[in-house]
């Protein structure tokens, strides 16, 4: 039996883009592959994915999110019997939808021969208006070359457990994020991450998975607005020489700095002029984050003062340290 | 004074005026009148403005020609004013702008909109006319549910959606019935450029 039809685009043009938005995401990436005019009417509904994943791996994945769904693509292509895997124009795109109870809806495949990786990511970027893309990189990946030449500015490039320290400079050497940079330590020859990519213009730079060899040098080799380390090996001396050198003026584009300390240090602020500001009038004060997001400090606060006369103020948290510096843009 | 120790007073509810309910006259473009009460005629925009501006009084309403909506037929326009009595006093949504928006159709419109999709297709356009926001979220829902499960090939089957080079060839077919020379200036123009000339003109 014939399914009854009907003519979605000859509703007035509010009324198609108000069925749309009563559709859900998988299906409107379906119609935004069947014709110019459909996809462009998709794009109209302003769907908008919270961000654009792409991981490389054995094969390369894609997902979007939404508030309440997700989808999820594998890309099937020949890429060789060789050792250096190379992307080609998949001929095979497998995709569901993730729904909010856990179990996944029904498969899609789409087979295209037109369409390369970049042009998917293209389309994606421009269905579900989103800019953003976070790449990710794992084990038995794609040739690095490769890569670069179908990746266009991804905002952020996350780097765990490749297997290959080769492939992981290579990768950092050639693409760069537009926005934040999160890497393994254990993804650098002797869990120790290059200067050169330290020293990288880069929005945040965030270090985890127990960071076993970062020191005082290499943080002031850091040129990021915001640096995240979990398990650092600075010490309560460290950050004392740290602050001392930030007030001559090292670090200048820092705005904030989180460390997080696996044991409780001392950082006794010895030899550093500071003023400290009581919990109740510290946790009053709103920092305004890169993203444009406000967050309230938390305890007391030490105040200390850069030789051009912008201010910083140290918190600590649970052992942890935090560092705010108060540029005209960041106060909130 | 506490509500146990207010006077008891009796009351003729005889006396109480009671608010006469005022029902509108319309007309479809097939001249089937229908009377609307005026608390259904406010979940359309288009309709309250209209019955607003015109002010009319009890005698007016029986006494003047039923006010005619010229672009909606009969058939269409019943089903528009029974959800309209079924769902009187409820409150209009606002739009908040979510994607995907969130729309659960109640059993009776499900009842009402169990019609054939050329009718269903009258009812929007007449809801977007009317400008019955809750009807249009409904009944879009049900073109929605329409796409649940369907694979791309099957859905351009359902909502007959058009191919790349149908979209083409539809567009050049309407440009050449507004301008019947422009397919001969097209032609002229590849000829030419097939002959080397660098300019048209």
């Amino acid at each position: 039996m014939v399914a009854p039809s009907f003519p979605l685009l000859e509703l007035p043009s509010d009324e198609i883009i108000r069925t749309l938005r009563l559709i859900n995401p998988v299906q409107l990436l379906n119609l935004s592959l069947l014709s110019k005019r459909a996809k462009s009417t998709v794009i109209s509904c302003k769907l908008k994915a919270n961000r654009i994943g792409i991981y490389f791996g054995n094969e390369i994945k894609i997902d979007f999110h939404f508030p309440s769904s997700g989808i999820y693509l594998k890309f099937s292509m020949d890429h060789g019997t060789g050792t250096r895997k190379i992307i080609q124009k998949p001929m095979r795109i497998s995709y569901f939808e993730v729904r909010p109870c856990g179990n996944p809806g029904r498969w899609f495949r789409w087979i295209n021969f037109e369409y390369g990786l970049m042009d998917w990511v293209d389309h994606f970027k421009c269905v579900f208006n989103q800019k953003d893309t976070f790449v990710e990189f794992g084990r038995n990946t794609f040739d690095s070359n490769s890569i670069y030449e179908n990746l266009k500015d991804p905002t952020i490039i996350h780097i765990g457990t490749t297997g290959s320290y080769e492939f992981n400079r290579q990768v950092l050497k050639s693409i760069l994020p537009t926005k934040e940079l999160h890497l393994d330590t254990k993804a650098f020859e002797n869990w120790r991450v290059p200067e050169t990519i330290l020293m990288q213009n880069i929005d945040r730079l965030e270090l985890n998975n127990r960071v076993r060899y970062f020191k005082l040098n290499e943080l002031l080799c850091t040129n990021s607005k915001e640096v995240v380390l979990y398990s650092g090996t600075l010490t309560g001396k460290d950050m004392n020489n740290f602050l001392k050198l930030w007030k001559a003026g090292s670090n200048s584009r820092l705005e904030k700095l989180f460390i997080e300390f696996p044991d409780r240090e001392i950082y006794d602020f010895k030899g550093i002029d500071y003023k400290l500001v009581p919990a109740e009038e510290n946790q009053q004060r709103a920092f305004k984050s890169r993203s444009g997001e406000t967050e309230f400090l938390s305890g007391e606060g030490k105040d200390i003062c850069r030789f051009d006369g912008i201010r910083g103020t140290v918190c600590d948290n649970d052992g942890h340290f935090y560092f705010y510096v108060w540029h005209d843009h960041c106060i909130g | 004074m506490s509500v146990e120790n207010a006077p008891v007073v009796d009351v003729d509810e005889a006396a109480i005026p009671v608010e006469k309910k005022m029902y509108y006259r319309f007309e479809s473009n097939d001249k089937k009148e229908f009377r609307v009460s005026e608390l259904a005629i406010q979940q359309s925009e288009t309709l309250n403005r209209l019955v607003e501006a015109m002010g009319y009084t009890s005698e007016d309403v029986e006494n003047k020609p039923a006010i005619a909506i010229e672009n909606i037929d009969g058939k269409t326009l019943k089903l528009v004013f029974q959800w309209c009595e079924h769902h009187k006093g409820e409150a209009i949504p606002v739009d908040d702008g979510s994607v995907p928006k969130i729309v659960e159709i109640p059993e009776f419109d499900a009842k009402l909109m169990d019609i054939d999709n050329g009718l269903l297709f009258k009812l929007i356009w007449a809801a977007d006319y009317l400008n019955i926001v809750q009807l249009l979220n409904v009944s879009c829902k049900k073109v929605a549910n329409m796409a649940q499960g369907k694979t791309p090939a099957q859905l351009r089957r359902v909502y007959l959606l058009p191919s790349d080079e149908e979209d083409e060839a539809a567009k050049r077919a309407a440009q050449e019935a507004q301008d019947p020379r422009a397919r001969e200036v097209e032609e002229e123009f590849e000829e030419r450029k097939r002959q080397g000339g660098n300019s048209f003109f």
